[in-house]
């Protein structure tokens, strides 16, 4: 794929997406942020939209993923008709494996990893675990 | 003498104009507001006479000011306010400049059956219920379709040049601009019509105002009976011809010292010639007109000439409206075409539309194109919302902000956001994740309503189902699709606009965040 030159020039890639609701892959996170790197993601979308997810992940993994869940589209995203949408759930990940910030996302969203299918599909070509039990998480409350 | 000046005054306010009207056809950084836009096209007459009859609000009053000016003066408008008047200038003087011999203009015989026979054709076929004569000829909209379809792709070019030179020693004021692929089709008429304007002032000087356009040949009436007159002083005139040799519409016959006013643009290229002062704007005493006739003719001949002109008249009409009212009951118009939010349906639009093509230059993600066939051969070059090029924006009003002639009536935010367009409708054979059972959801990604929205399918596939209440018709659906050769999704244009309900507004229940973790 076309890629931007950033991602192929730079020495360190800390990945910044927001959690929301996608009528397409269920849920958006870490791995969905990556396709706007792409410059013909129509591609994507007629050529198995998750499979096309997970085998970019494979390219070049972020060295740091924050996935930002302060307030999250919880229906009609990506892009969401009103306020009415949006739900506070006021929470940050963070985490140098994309793979376990989505499907951790995943979970804070309502839906469990395995029902997003990009993720399996992530963890099977080795990008991640997205086995969050198997995960060390630090839960931190301010 | 004061008048000997006015010839500077009219360059400069020509000037003025020009480069104005060229730049709001230019503006792709928007450095002017679409309040700046109108204020530009005031006095442009066709645009403002249209929205008058339209709307019949003084906002629009332009073409008002232009009557009473010509009933005052003369042909003012043709030539310091009218952007193709002063483009034909600018064609002759280079013409002029590199010739040694014919340098100057000399006096002709008018082309009044002409002339009048196209004003005619022009005013009925009008009537007859079609803007396709008047679009075509009006010299507002033939510089804008001029300066929107051949000037701004290389005027883009030329700043996308010079950017991407500049950005690689690090300046970046300025950036590249998209440029979209247009339907080469739709420019034979503009450029037929460039190529007919060029080659006649380029020898011509004023041919086409006085003979084509039926703005000139219309104010050209009316100046027959103005207040003031350019006419010559036989005592202090010495017939040594150079006002003649000046005059772009051949309208200054120096044998008998007379001046053709109805040609007559108001250059005043004469004034500042004649060396004796001997021509000038005189105040005419106002008595019948027959009593001073300009050219002198016999009343045999004049019967004669009025004779033939009323029957070329009736001929040209009755044969005009036949075919233009039989030709727009044959011409279909295409089933799925779609005209912009405030355009209110396609009668109001085709009705009201003299193609400038403005809105086409003023929209910001160039969803507007100039159609070919889709509304019928009469429709030719008036915009349309073209779905494979891009998509209407969901806050965006710009064309109804911008429309001179109000085409495209201004719209709110708030009433474009619920003017339903058209409805998507959703072929299921076509679609991706029926072919290939795998997802996509791209048309629903770009719903700004969700009246395309993916419901459960097979497994744990979803599919996109339309609700037409809410959809407005922007396109952004089509626009998504990636499905090749037939997209899927396809807005059909509705004929009359109709109002979209609200997008449903549900608020989730809030979130107890002091709460555990979810997981």
């Amino acid at each position: 794929a076309r890629v931007h030159e950033l991602i192929v020039n730079c020495d360190v890639f800390i990945n910044v997406p927001v959690l929301k609701h996608h009528g397409g892959s269920t849920v958006t996170a870490g791995m969905k942020n990556m396709m706007g790197v792409v410059w013909d993601r129509r591609f994507w979308h007629k050529n198995d939209l998750h499979q096309c997810i997970a085998d970019f992940a494979t390219y070049r993994r972020p060295n740091l993923t924050v996935l930002d869940a302060y307030r999250v589209i919880k229906k009609n995203g990506p892009k969401g008709v009103s306020v009415g949408d949006v739900s506070l759930m006021k929470s940050l990940l963070v985490s140098p494996d994309i793979v376990a910030i989505d499907a951790a996302g995943a979970k804070m969203f309502g839906v469990e990893p395995h029902e997003v299918k990009y993720i399996p599909l992530a963890h099977e070509a080795g990008v991640g675990n997205s086995n969050t039990d198997s995960l060390r998480i630090k839960r931190i409350k301010i | 003498m004061f008048q000997r000046h006015l010839k500077k005054l009219r360059v400069v306010t020509g000037l003025l104009f020009f480069l104005f009207t060229a730049f709001i056809f230019l503006d792709f950084r928007n450095i002017l507001t679409s309040a700046q836009f109108k204020g530009i096209l005031f006095l442009q007459f066709v645009p403002s006479l249209i929205k008058f009859v339209n709307l019949l609000s003084l906002a629009s009053a332009g073409f008002i000011i232009i009557l009473l000016l010509t009933a005052l003066c003369g042909r003012v408008y043709c030539s310091a306010i009218c952007p193709l008047g002063i483009f034909q200038d600018m064609v002759s003087f280079i013409s002029r400049i590199f010739r040694k011999k014919k340098k100057s203009f000399h006096f002709s015989q008018p082309w009044t059956k002409l002339r009048y026979t196209i004003l005619a054709i022009t005013v009925l076929s009008l009537l007859a219920g079609s803007t396709f004569v008047l679009g075509l000829l009006d010299p507002y909209s033939n510089f804008g379709r001029f300066v929107s379809d051949f000037v701004r792709p290389l005027f883009i070019k030329l700043n996308n040049g010079i950017a991407s030179i500049l950005e690689k020693r690090d300046i970046f004021f300025l950036y590249p601009v998209d440029l979209v692929k247009v339907n080469l089709l739709t420019f034979i008429f503009p450029a037929l019509m460039l190529i007919l304007v060029v080659v006649l002032s380029f020898g011509r000087g004023r041919l086409y105002c006085n003979t084509v356009c039926p703005v000139g040949s219309l104010l050209g009436l009316l100046s027959k009976i103005s207040f003031f007159k350019i006419k010559i002083n036989t005592t202090s005139c010495t017939q040594c011809g150079k006002c003649s040799k000046v005059c772009k519409s051949e309208c200054i016959n120096i044998k008998d010292q007379s001046v053709d006013f109805s040609r007559c643009v108001d250059c005043f290229n004469c004034l500042a010639a004649c060396p004796e002062n001997a021509i000038r704007l005189n105040l005419v005493p106002h008595k019948a007109i027959a009593v001073v006739p300009e050219v002198e003719t016999t009343g045999n001949e004049r019967r004669a000439f009025l004779a033939k002109s009323l029957a070329l008249t009736v001929g040209a009409a009755g044969l005009s409206s036949l075919a233009f009212s039989q030709s727009k009951a044959e011409t279909s118009v295409k089933k799925n075409v779609v005209c912009p939010p405030g355009s209110k349906g396609i009668k109001h639009f085709t009705d009201t539309c003299t193609s400038c093509h403005l809105c086409v230059s003023a929209c910001p993600t160039k969803v507007l194109q100039p159609a070919f066939m889709e509304y019928g051969i009469l429709g030719m070059m008036q915009p349309r919302m073209d779905y494979s090029t891009s998509f209407c924006n969901y806050d965006c009003t710009l064309c109804s902000e911008v429309c001179p002639t109000g085409a495209i009536q201004q719209l709110t935010k708030e009433v474009k956001q619920q003017t339903q367009i058209g409805v998507a409708h959703f072929t299921v054979t076509n679609c991706i994740v029926f072919r290939d059972n795998t997802s996509c959801g791209a048309c629903s990604e770009h719903c700004p309503t969700k009246a395309v929205n993916m419901v459960p399918y097979k497994g744990e596939l979803t599919i996109p189902e339309v609700n037409p209440k809410i959809c407005i018709g922007c396109g952004g659906c089509e626009y998504a699709c990636p499905a090749r050769p037939e997209k899927a999704i396809r807005v059909i244009g509705h004929e009359l606009h109709q109002k979209a309900l609200k997008p449903r507004e549900e608020k989730l229940k809030p979130v107890d965040t002091s709460q555990d973790f979810p997981f």
